[in-house]
């Protein structure tokens, strides 16, 4: 009995499904034929925006910060096994010019070797001072703030400037240095 | 085999294919040490997954030769980025033509896990396999563990357990894939009939401590397969232990309840299927697993020799399938209507889902559209969910540049009248410059400050003030030496003379001590005035041609500008169109859905009218039925109570 009605049970349903998939198969097969082509569509569109994207990316840096003024401030996490970063306030001749509080999704990305572009703006030739705070939870989940600073020469060309986070290991601290880029 | 079994096969199927899906490329660690500034920034935005500013970033990044200690991982980037954006197209060419090239060993193996990946996701098994066999020699560590894992799936996927068995068992997985590969090596045991062997292996996954969803659904997937498999081999009392131990609220409840209630009633413990069963007939009649377990329970109260609970059981079950029917074919024509776009429109208003990070998982539900969330769980909805999103980002991006690149012209407009209006004074100065004559103020200064450094002439470097003092001093003392002449007894004006000794001996100290201060900060002005005298030769010939060529590049920007509108003013009908066409795909993969399961749902419900009509039969050629059912939960509703009057 119990065989009999799994057996019949099966007949009946797959009957049933197979039916309904094949109904279903011939309808779509013909609508289907309507939306051939859009997923060549969409990457074509996709890839002409991207374009479009990047020459207005350009455009926007070299009119907004052209490189004979452009100063960017980036700030990147090495290792990162005695500080959690919470946030990076930047100063430039003595003026607040960046203030950022990250995300654990952003510290993750820095600390998988991501560098974030904290702050890009313009600055004459000459001397500036750069002075950055780093704020966070230093060794043993203390609160913890430090500053870190530079004297830059800015010449004609841009200036790129690395704000880096890196573990002291020998003293179990954190370490907070500027370096300039060419 | 039964219905059960073959679903369970199905399910078995599932369960080895979605595990690729579970690392994406974003997961892939790149280049630790970074040389390039802007190719570290494109990975904060990678990792990130916001996909579509690090292909913008890294674009640009190229264009400017700002990636050029990264080359040619920066190319290899771009490809990874354009697969996890859906650009598989664009990212077969980068790879091929990175394979082209004369590259070294490590990046051509990471573009043929790539282009594997690719063909892989895409179903084209064999030609997955041979852009594997075609790794060699070094593997970036982060990518081994990736090609393992891959290697093992589409060794299963061409039916090559014993190679896919042999590529996981000798490898050491690393903790972050120790749970995948073993997952993985279970299934290929159990594929390839050594099924305790299998088991062994999912155990450990299945036993996991999981922190993270994720892990907690690989830990369900890994006991619904050991309780899958066991179900197959006929050992439905220990797959049942696997079984119970996936959550009740996991994406695998359905499917593990449904195998509970099978794995007891194939071990002939029909109580005991009822209660996964019955708590399965309160889900949504949506999943085909609740459709199958309504019938199943039916099945299980005949198979006890409960009729009249049966026909109860079955009765349900057909209004349910046919309610539900109504339900799906209502659904789908509100989807047809428009309704299930206008909503998500709506939904991704304004706000945070409103740009990039919109995801899918973000989304709230939709009570206007009914089964979206189980529409969601489908792939091909998914996928065109997702297009649907990309489309929406792109032509809110691009309404957002229509709307603001006029900004650059009235900014270009400024700098030029700011430009007229300066530079005739900037020509003026520039042409009053003579620098020879500067040179010569400048040595004739340093000379003086040389003469009085030599001299030790302190009181040249006097402040005007002090000078202003010193001559005060003077003419008091000229009207002293008069007053002594009239009066040369007066000792008040002895007095005053020595008062005005020593105030002339104070300013003078002073004087003096300021003086090495004095001559030292003068020294360090001559300096810097010889500083910039050296440099204003070169700033005066880069002002010139600044004023050259400022005209110039104001009118390259404006023609930059107004080609970029014209591109954006171009792609913006053909980004609504497409828009349009996905949204109408998107009505059609859930109408089609819907549609399809709404078939088979009519086909559920014939199927039950027959089982019923089979009960009524079977109770009509026995004694009055259900008489030994002394459950008190058996309380007939309305609707049987008029099949018990029939009797």
């Amino acid at each position: 009995m119990y065989k009999k009605f799994i057996l019949f049970f099966t007949c009946i349903l797959l009957v049933y499904v197979c039916s309904a998939a094949a109904d279903i198969g011939e309808l779509n097969a013909s609508e289907d034929q309507d939306f051939q082509g859009l997923d060549e569509d969409i990457q074509v569109l996709k890839e002409e925006v991207l374009e479009l994207n990047r020459d207005l990316y350009i455009l926007e840096e070299e009119l907004l910060y052209p490189s004979s003024t452009q100063v960017a401030v980036y700030v990147s996490v090495d290792v990162g096994d005695f500080f959690d970063l919470d946030s990076v306030q930047v100063t430039l001749n003595e003026k607040i010019v960046a203030n950022y509080l990250y995300t654990e999704r952003e510290v993750d990305a820095l600390l998988r070797g991501g560098v974030h572009q904290i702050y890009i703006g313009n600055l004459p030739s000459g001397e500036h001072e750069l002075v950055a705070y780093f704020v966070g939870k230093g060794p043993k989940g203390r609160d913890f703030k430090r500053g870190a600073n530079r004297i830059i020469d800015k010449g004609l060309g841009a200036k790129y400037l690395e704000l880096k986070i890196t573990d002291r290991t020998p003293k179990h601290q954190p370490d907070f240095v500027v370096k300039e880029w060419e | 085999m039964n219905v059960f079994k073959a679903k369970a096969n199905l399910a078995f199927c599932i369960c080895v294919l979605s595990l690729c899906s579970a690392v994406s490329f974003a997961n892939i660690e790149q280049p630790n040490i970074i040389k390039d500034l802007h190719y570290g920034e494109v990975l904060f935005h990678f990792y990130q997954e916001d996909y579509f500013t690090s292909i913008v970033h890294l674009l640009a990044a190229r264009d400017l030769n700002r990636t050029t200690n990264h080359v040619p991982d920066d190319e290899l980037l771009l490809g990874g980025i354009d697969l996890s954006y859906g650009l598989h197209k664009e990212a077969s060419r980068i790879f091929d033509r990175l394979l082209q090239g004369n590259v070294r060993d490590a990046i051509k193996n990471r573009a043929y896990y790539y282009l594997a990946k690719i063909y892989y996701q895409r179903g084209y098994i064999d030609e997955s396999a041979d852009f594997l066999s075609n790794v060699s020699g070094p593997v970036q560590e982060s990518v081994f563990g990736e090609l393992k894992l891959l290697t093992g799936q589409v060794y299963m996927a061409q039916g090559k357990y014993d190679a896919a068995i042999s590529s996981l068992d000798k490898w050491k997985a690393p903790k972050n894939y120790k749970n995948y590969a073993d997952y993985n090596l279970g299934i290929a045991y159990t594929k390839r009939g050594n099924v305790d062997k299998g088991i062994e292996h999912l155990k450990k996954v299945g036993k996991l401590k999981a922190k993270t969803e994720t892990m907690r659904t690989l830990r369900d997937r890994a006991n619904l397969a050991s309780g899958l498999t066991l179900i197959q081999n006929d050992r439905p009392a220990d797959a049942i232990k696997y079984l119970e131990k996936v959550r009740l609220e996991g994406l695998y409840s359905n499917l593990a309840l449904l195998g509970i209630g099978w794995a007891n009633t194939n071990a002939k413990k029909h109580s005991a299927a009822l209660a996964p069963l019955q708590e399965l007939r309160n889900r949504s009649a949506y999943h085909s697993e609740v459709q199958e377990g309504v019938l199943a329970l039916a099945h299980a109260y005949n198979e006890m020799g409960l009729l009249g609970r049966a026909v109860q059981a079955y009765e349900q079950a057909a209004d349910i399938y046919q309610e539900e029917a109504k339900e799906l074919a209502y659904s789908a024509n509100q989807i047809e209507q428009g309704v299930l776009v206008d909503a998500l429109l709506d939904r991704t208003k304004g706000g945070p889902q409103m740009g990039w990070f919109w995801t899918l998982r973000d989304l709230p539900e939709l009570p206007e559209v009914k089964y979206f969330t189980e529409l969601l769980a489908e792939h091909e909805f998914h996928e065109a969910l997702k297009n649907f999103r990309d489309l929406l980002f792109l032509k809110k991006n691009l309404a957002h540049w229509d709307e603001n690149i006029s900004i650059y012209l009235t900014m270009l407009d400024t700098r030029k009248a700011r430009y007229h209006k300066y530079l005739p004074l900037v020509q003026q100065r520039l042409n009053g410059l003579d620098l020879s004559k500067l040179q010569a103020q400048q040595d004739s200064i340093s000379f003086v400050l040389n003469e009085i450094e030599n001299d030790n002439a302190f009181m040249q470097l006097a402040t005007a003030e002090e000078k202003r003092k010193l001559a005060e001093i003077s003419q008091l003392e000229q009207r002293l030496e008069l007053l002594k002449l009239q009066e040369p007894e007066n000792n008040k004006i002895a007095q005053m003379s020595e008062k005005i000794a020593l105030m002339r001996g104070i300013m003078h100290w002073q004087i003096y001590s300021a003086y090495i201060e004095r001559s030292w900060n003068h020294k360090q002005e001559v300096s810097e005035i010889e500083k910039h005298l050296s440099i204003t030769p070169e700033k005066s010939v880069s002002i010139k041609r600044a004023i050259t060529e400022s005209v110039e590049k104001f009118d390259e920007f404006e023609a930059r500008i107004l080609a970029l509108h014209k591109e954006i003013k171009r792609l913006i009908p053909i980004a609504n169109r497409v828009f349009e066409e996905q949204s109408r795909y998107l009505e059609h993969v859930a109408v089609k859905e819907l549609n399809h399961r709404e078939k088979i749902l009519t086909g559920y419900e014939k199927h039950a009218r027959y089982q019923l009509a089979s009960a009524y039969d079977a109770a009509a050629s026995s004694t009055i039925p259900g008489a030994d059912e002394n459950n008190p939960e058996d309380a007939q509703p309305e609707k049987s109570k008029k099949w018990w009057k029939l009797w």
